[in-house]
């Protein structure tokens, strides 16, 4: 679960953004929508401690037992707007890369969502051979079968059409069922997501 | 094995063997110039043994002395009618005169400057009744290398590590801006935070052991089959490996790792 509370975000001593209350449950997903530089992308720095902010973020799993095992999976995985991959090495060993060792199921998971994404042979495609929207389809597998305890994706409209949008939320539906918040912020409103967010004149507000 | 650390391990193996080969290269030159100098015998000649036997009392405790031969006039008189057989002048040649001789062997590694001019001060002691046979331009040739291969292994070694140090230094920084992307994509992918840090560890103590430890073996197994007569100190390596160390320091202190 993600709850960032009376949340600031300045730039040269200039406020940015304010956010009273954002709350993201465990196994859900918001959008943060948001022109062009309304502060998006800072704010989902700032909950992945890349950026200075003032205020509250706490980031911790619902139930007692992934209490127990939030250790484990206290991971927070930012998804930039840039792609974010080795060019020259294969797709499956892009998504084999921040994991020490990959169960069978993880394994068959990662083909499944390969098939998905149009990438039938994951261990002999290098990235250089992909689209940009194939490419961060990989960073997302990557992320989502890690089972993060947030997720964050920048700009997800911007790489994504209305077709492969249908991929991607099944492919976040694995997470989610996992207990995973998902945050993402896109410029306009996309169907799909539990609870949606909007930047008005520096302010975030609930819709 | 990632490429870029077995490049630096070649790397850094190769200036570890050139530092062993300086330590043997040194000992082999040290060794045959010591014996080149010690290898010719002083030898005097005197008509008076007294001199001899005075000499010898004062050159009885000096370690640079390996040996000594006595030979009197008669025991060279009767050597040089069995040579030559000259029977029909042999009362000739006892009445002759011939002097007595005195063979010093030096010991190979004892015998420098100040051991030389101190056995040369004590003959002269003894009188001009001693007259010394020693080639003391070839004495004076192998003592310059001798001094000069010394002279060269106060500073060599330390150049060497220094170098050392160098490389290592740029190799590091060198491999470390090329994994730039690397741990950047890796860190983004969501993976371990320490594990820049940790691979950074894991490789300093990889390249700061393995090249000195293959370069101790390499050592081993030639002596083992070859008989080499050069003795390798694990000292001796160890200040390569303290050369790679101080540049890893270097690299690590001045906030390369974080900066790359």
């Amino acid at each position: 679960m993600l709850i960032a509370e009376n949340i600031t975000l300045e730039s040269r001593k200039t406020a940015l953004l304010a956010a009273r209350e954002l709350r993201v449950e465990s196994g859900s997903a918001a959008l943060l929508i948001g022109d062009n530089n309304s502060g998006k992308s800072l704010l989902l720095q700032a909950i992945n401690n890349r950026y200075p902010y003032q205020g509250v973020i706490q980031i911790h799993t619902s139930t007692p037992l992934l209490n127990k095992l939030y250790r484990r999976r206290s991971k927070t995985i930012f998804l930039e707007h840039t792609a974010n991959c080795i060019e020259l090495d294969t797709v499956w060993r892009n998504i084999l890369l921040p994991m020490e060792k990959l169960s069978s199921r993880q394994e068959q998971k990662v083909k499944e969502f390969c098939e998905m994404a149009k990438i039938p042979q994951p261990r002999a495609t290098r990235i250089a051979g992909l689209s940009l929207s194939q490419v961060k389809l990989v960073e997302l597998i990557r992320a989502v079968i890690q089972l993060p305890a947030v997720l964050l994706i920048d700009d997800i409209d911007t790489f994504f059409d209305e077709k492969t949008m249908l991929i991607v939320h099944q492919i976040l539906d694995f997470s989610l069922r996992s207990g995973t918040s998902i945050l993402a912020t896109a410029k306009s409103h996309i169907d799909g997501f539990w609870r949606y967010y909007r930047i008005q004149r520096g302010i975030v507000v609930q819709l | 094995m990632r490429r870029g650390l077995l490049l630096q391990s070649v790397i850094l193996l190769l200036m570890m063997l050139i530092l062993a080969g300086l330590h043997c290269g040194y000992q082999y030159l040290k060794d045959r110039y010591e014996t080149a100098v010690s290898a010719q015998p002083v030898v005097l000649f005197s008509t008076d043994l007294t001199h001899f036997e005075a000499l010898l009392e004062q050159l009885e405790n000096k370690p640079y002395i390996a040996s000594y031969s006595l030979v009197s006039n008669a025991d060279i008189a009767e050597s040089l009618i069995k040579t030559y057989n000259l029977m029909p002048t042999e009362e000739l040649l006892y009445d002759s005169g011939l002097p007595h001789m005195l063979t010093l062997r030096t010991m190979p590694g004892s015998f420098d400057r100040v051991a030389h001019d101190e056995l040369m001060a004590l003959i002269k002691y003894q009188g001009a009744g001693i007259e010394v046979e020693y080639n003391e331009t070839l004495y004076r040739h192998y003592l310059r290398r001798l001094i000069a291969v010394n002279n060269a292994y106060t500073y060599a070694p330390w150049l060497w590590c220094g170098f050392i140090c160098i490389v290592a230094l740029f190799l590091r920084l060198y491999f470390l801006h090329r994994s730039q992307g690397f741990w950047k994509v890796y860190q983004a992918a969501g993976g371990h935070q320490g594990m820049k840090t940790r691979s950074f560890v894991i490789d300093t103590l990889w390249l700061c052991t393995t090249p000195a430890a293959l370069t101790f073996l390499a050592y081993c197994l030639l002596k083992m089959r070859y008989q080499l007569e050069c003795t390798l100190e694990p000292l001796n390596l160890l200040y390569g490996v303290a050369a790679c160390i101080l540049a890893t320091l270097i690299v690590a202190t001045t906030g390369a790792i974080k900066k790359l």
